[in-house]
């Protein structure tokens, strides 16, 4: 039910073998959204100019480091990820954005980044990429990272929550595939991954921790619709091969994903994610 | 008095009952959640046009009487079908000098005794735990009967409970979201969630609202946060009430209610227990 006292250093255990193995993205990225339409990439902060140098670890193919990077020109912005088809992608992506680079290098452990170099290292929804015993070695990273009094923020999502009963499925398909990384999901039908930032930023001293809460909803008719559907979409389409450990056939897995393909296109599905992010100071 | 197995039942259905106990967590409950959602209206700007107030199923009181105190220049209604509640909330006023709170016992499924376009605001918290899911757009008419034109219908859900690292509570929760299926009080299509948060836009959209908009909260309540101990005590408590509807309509043993009941404190005593709850607030205009 709790965080084992003796966490192991570095990314080692069987979890994260099976971590490895799923190969999975981002699970989630309910807040790309929001930035979309706002171009608020803190929305916690109203006063984003002293931000200069930021970091987005395991940045994916870059959506949410671009987002930035585009609305905030004095900042400069450092996408890093080890999946180097996604980093070209995300190169790509920002042709013609000056102040923005994506690296190639191990995000949990990015030995040829300088210490102390950033004001926010940011982190998103890592629940699918790190294994519960991995999280306080690698917020330690983060920390190296951030230059004294800069900021560590992550952002995790909750389980989307929906009326599509092929979605609910695949929800919990998919919390159970990832309950063996995360014992803690006392049974295996929620993540739990957000009630625990908060303890991950002060058992690495950082100092006046708080939290925003967010909602995305992806009901029909909404903004965040289609786009918050093709990211499920290609989410669970990545992680059918996990979704069958549980013992559920791959003919019903693939049965289920085209019913929530068609639900979610539904007039009356209505759809909602929590989502939160919290920060805390380098302490120095 | 225990939750209602016949989800057609037009009596009580809150799935706590109504206690003393109850009133007592209520209060509680109430001072905590307006705490953790940054005040009373905290996303309502505007608040000067806004001079009469609507909560619904205000239980003991707690959110009107604070309003009142908070907003003299309002006049805030409060209804609950328990005269318990009612009582008690009136005492409350009298005793804080408060002559712009009044309350009355009124059934929230009922036609209200409110004359059309009569408040600026009405505001219902929680409806999920006595509202069956077929009757929420015929209450949200009736919202907007007694709203004035422009006026705001302000709903506040979230997915009963919240998301822990006890596994007791956890299980706990499964029996409650259970045994709101089968009365007919959950709208998630497996059971897993109660899945009131998807809908609660949809239906004031369907309702002909204008401007919907939604707000996310989260209550924190793990191990070394400043609602911990509170928060804890009002889980427990609420289990305890929780108990015959477990018993009498999810399935739940003796041994089952009283296991939980025992391990709960002491799960979420632990230094290392984390939880959180998440509360959606929407609120939309009257065309």
């Amino acid at each position: 039910m709790a965080l084992p006292s003796d966490f192991s250093p570095g990314i080692t255990s069987a979890g994260a073998e099976q971590f490895r193995r799923m190969g999975l993205s981002h699970l989630f990225q309910f807040d790309l959204s929001a930035l979309k339409q706002t171009g608020q990439a803190f929305p916690e902060r109203q006063d984003v100019s002293g931000i200069h140098h930021v970091l987005d670890v395991a940045c994916g193919s870059g959506e949410w480091a671009i987002g930035v990077a585009r609305a905030n020109p004095h900042m400069q912005v450092v996408g890093i990820d080890n999946n180097a088809q996604l980093i070209e992608e995300a190169q790509k992506k920002a042709q013609g954005v000056t102040n923005i680079s994506f690296r190639y290098a191990d995000p949990f452990d990015p030995r040829d980044l300088t210490d102390s170099a950033f004001d926010v290292v940011n982190a998103r929804f890592l629940v699918g990429l790190l294994p519960l015993e991995a999280w306080p070695t690698f917020v330690q990273t983060c920390l190296r990272l951030t230059r004294r009094g800069g900021i560590v923020r992550l952002t995790e999502g909750d389980i989307p929550i929906s009326n599509s009963p092929a979605l609910e499925r695949m929800n919990e398909l998919l919390s159970r595939a990832l309950w063996p990384a995360y014992h803690i999901f006392p049974t295996g039908e929620n993540l739990v991954i957000t009630p625990l930032l908060r303890r991950l930023l002060r058992q690495a001293d950082c100092q006046d921790i708080q939290k925003a809460a967010y909602v995305t909803n992806f009901s029909t008719g909404m903004q965040a619709h289609d786009a918050v559907m093709h990211d499920l979409a290609a989410t669970y389409r990545q992680a059918q091969s996990l979704l069958v450990l549980g013992g559920t056939s791959p003919e019903e897995v693939e049965q289920q994903y085209q019913r929530m393909l068609a639900e979610m296109q539904a007039d009356n599905f209505c759809g909602v994610a929590f989502y939160l992010t919290v920060w805390g100071k380098k302490a120095g | 008095m225990a939750a209602p197995q016949d989800p057609s039942s037009r009596d009580n259905t809150y799935i706590l009952g109504h206690t003393y106990a109850e009133q007592v967590r209520l209060v509680e409950q109430d001072r905590h959640f307006t705490q953790g959602m940054g005040g009373l209206l905290p996303e309502q700007t505007g608040l000067s046009a806004i001079h009469r107030v609507l909560d619904v199923a205000c239980g003991p009181g707690g959110w009107p009487l604070e309003l009142a105190q908070e907003y003299p220049h309002i006049q805030v209604v409060g209804i609950d079908i328990d005269a318990g509640m009612i009582d008690y909330a009136i005492e409350q006023a009298r005793a804080s000098g408060l002559d712009n709170a009044s309350f009355r016992v009124m059934n929230a499924l009922d036609p209200l005794d409110f004359p059309d376009a009569f408040f600026d605001l009405v505001n219902a918290r929680f409806m999920v735990g006595f509202l069956p899911t077929t009757t929420w757009p015929q209450i949200i008419q009736e919202f907007l009967r007694i709203t004035r034109k422009g006026g705001i219908i302000r709903l506040t859900e979230s997915e009963w409970g919240g998301t822990t690292t006890s596994a007791s509570y956890e299980r706990s929760l499964s029996f409650t979201i259970r045994a709101m299926q089968r009365v007919g009080q959950s709208f998630s299509p497996d059971g897993r969630h109660v899945g009131i948060t998807p809908m609660i836009r949809r239906f004031l959209q369907d309702a002909g609202c204008l401007n919907v908009q939604e707000q996310a909260h989260a209550l924190e309540f793990s191990a070394g946060t400043a609602a911990h101990q509170d928060i804890m005590q009002d889980l427990w408590i609420a289990q305890k009430l929780l108990q015959p509807f477990h018993m009498g309509v999810a399935g739940a043993t003796q041994q089952d209610v009283d296991q939980i009941y025992q391990n709960i404190p002491v799960e979420m005593l632990s230094d290392e227990f984390c939880g959180i709850l998440y509360l959606l607030t929407v609120w939309g205009e009257r065309p």
